[in-house]
């Protein structure tokens, strides 16, 4: 009888242990907040993350099959379209946007620049739509994916059934871009003790706590919140941000407040891309007139000498993350250069 | 002999599950098929949170979320999973999607955004769509919305008024179009019209 129970809860724990064998836990440092994605709703699993992943560098996303989420969104540039300021997608078109970087998704609670997707799930149909991104739309995606042998054997390995539904696409590219975790930069190592700033980083640090923190706030350095910028509107963009989604006075201009966390890769900035370097954006709120505009808003003054200005910016490269830009888990999978080379 | 006529008679109303279907109507014989007319080339709308409130007060369940869809007659019938015993006073649902799964990520189902009901470049589902021609011009109404002040999901609330298991919920298309498409002819994000817009469609049903 003991022997019987032993045999039954070996043959218990085995099966549990298969149940188990896709889940993934989320990890990140202690120091971050809770995040805001609710991962009971779409939890993690390694086969779900490794589809989301073959999607994400895969061109079958788009119209004409030329263009993928990574088109737009580079590993090496932190998940942004480094050198470009405005981002191009089919047939050589120019959007209005600059392809903000993707790192830290699961503590964002809206996407895009002007915060019009609620919802990381539901972001890529925004691109899949985009008459000037992938021209495609998500029934058409879905079609692709279940006529292609390969990636119905993908959704059967995943969900134990070849059916792919829209909410599976988007759910797995979910799961990959949520795994897109930077948290191993020298700040970081210098807060959890394994290294120190050097005199001038410590200085820019403090003059950051003193000018940045309440909209690029620690430790994401953003509060992923809606803000005005105060640059001047292109007249050949017209873009003013939430206002044109939600159609409300009081939210034109706003745009969403990027994180200072590899700024060295993923230049340049601003929703437009029109400064392509650090000092540009420095030189921008601390020039007059935006000085004047922030006290109107009644946003907190910035105060910034030329040598400060060197200073923070010695600060704002501790942010960059080497290890996660080249990081192999997030890069192009092979196995699609495989299906491609037999296709 | 009588009495037992009674007791079969009633008891009959409480052996089959209860049909909700779907309807709309040019007037008050001709029921709105699409492709009859260019009127209406698409209506298609969400139905959710559909119940029964009973005599005695009881809210029984009888579907969470219904793509009405003209083009799929399947899609027209709502069956509910088992007989509701009592007396029915009152049909609720809503039209549209409730806030709360707006902003909950991506579902599957009726809820899928390859069903169309779904905006690519804001969040959001788009409650309620009718297309057509009236008068040799276009009309496109897509209404939807889930955060103040374009929250356009609406209570619809039917008082039932004879015992039946068959239930008709009737929408006078010919009315709803003269009252909409001269506000505005092209709708398709939220916005105060919207908002407008679906309370009216919303006043516009009754059970026939």
């Amino acid at each position: 009888m003991k022997k019987n129970g032993l045999a039954l809860l070996v043959i218990i724990f085995f099966l549990l242990s298969f149940r188990q064998a896709g889940k993934v836990v989320f990890q990140f440092p202690d120091i971050f907040p809770a995040p805001t994605y609710d991962f009971t709703k779409n939890p993690l699993d390694s086969n779900k993350i490794e589809l989301g992943r073959l999607l994400f560098y895969d061109a079958i996303l788009s119209k004409d099959n030329s263009i993928s989420c990574s088109t737009c969104h580079s590993p090496f540039d932190a998940f942004a379209h480094n050198d470009h300021q405005l981002s191009h997608g089919i047939h050589d078109s120019i959007g209005n946007r600059n392809a903000p970087p993707l790192f830290n998704l699961a503590w964002h609670s809206s996407f895009m620049w002007d915060g019009a997707i609620n919802h990381l799930d539901m972001q890529a149909l925004a691109p899949i739509s985009s008459t000037t991104e992938m021209g495609d739309n998500i029934v058409n995606v879905v079609n692709k994916l279940q006529n292609d042998s390969f990636y119905r054997s993908k959704f059967y390995t995943v969900y134990g059934d070849s059916i792919v539904t829209g909410e599976k696409v988007l759910k797995v590219l979910s799961q990959f871009q949520l795994t897109l975790v930077s948290a191993n930069s020298k700040y970081d190592q210098v807060i959890r003790g394994e290294g120190d700033f050097t005199d001038q980083e410590l200085k820019g640090y403090k003059l950051f706590q003193k000018n940045c923190n309440s909209c690029h706030q620690e430790p994401l350095f953003s509060t992923y919140e809606l803000a005005q910028n105060f640059i001047s509107v292109d007249s050949s963009l017209n873009d003013y941000g939430n206002g044109a989604i939600s159609k409300l006075k009081e939210d034109s201009l706003l745009f969403k407040i990027p994180s200072l966390r590899n700024l060295e890769y993923s230049f340049p900035y601003m929703h437009d891309g029109r400064f392509f370097e650090l000092d540009s954006v420095l030189n921008h709120y601390t020039s007059k007139e935006t000085k004047l505009r922030f006290k109107k808003a009644g946003y907190q003054k910035i105060n910034l000498s030329e040598s400060n200005k060197v200073d923070l910016i010695s600060f704002l490269f501790t942010l960059n993350d080497k290890e996660f830009v080249f990081d192999e888990k997030h890069r192009f999978p092979r196995e699609l250069l495989m299906k491609w080379k037999g296709e | 002999m009588r009495l037992f006529l009674i007791l079969l008679l009633s008891s009959s109303f409480h052996l089959a599950a209860q049909h909700i279907s779907f309807a709309a109507e040019i007037n008050d014989s001709t029921a709105l098929v699409i492709g009859d007319s260019k009127l209406v080339s698409k209506l298609t709308f969400y139905v959710s949170d559909l119940q029964f409130e009973t005599i005695d007060g009881e809210i029984v369940k009888v579907a969470a979320y219904h793509l009405i869809d003209f083009k799929d007659s399947n899609s027209l019938t709502i069956e509910t999973t088992k007989a509701v015993e009592k007396e029915i006073k009152s049909i609720h649902f809503k039209l549209g999607i409730d806030s709360t799964t707006n902003v909950s990520g991506a579902f599957g189902g009726v809820l899928d955004p390859t069903k169309g009901m779904y905006w690519s470049w804001q969040s959001g589902y788009i409650n309620f769509k009718i297309e057509g021609i009236v008068e040799k011009e276009k009309y496109i109404l897509h209404l939807g919305g889930y955060s103040s002040p374009f929250k356009s999901v609406q209570q619809v609330i039917l008082p039932v008024m004879k015992r039946t298991d068959e239930f008709r919920v009737t929408l006078p298309i010919i009315e709803i179009i003269e009252k909409l498409v001269p506000i505005d002819n092209t709708v398709m994000s939220p916005s105060l019209n919207a908002v407008s817009m679906s309370k009216s469609i919303a006043s516009y049903f009754y059970l026939k």
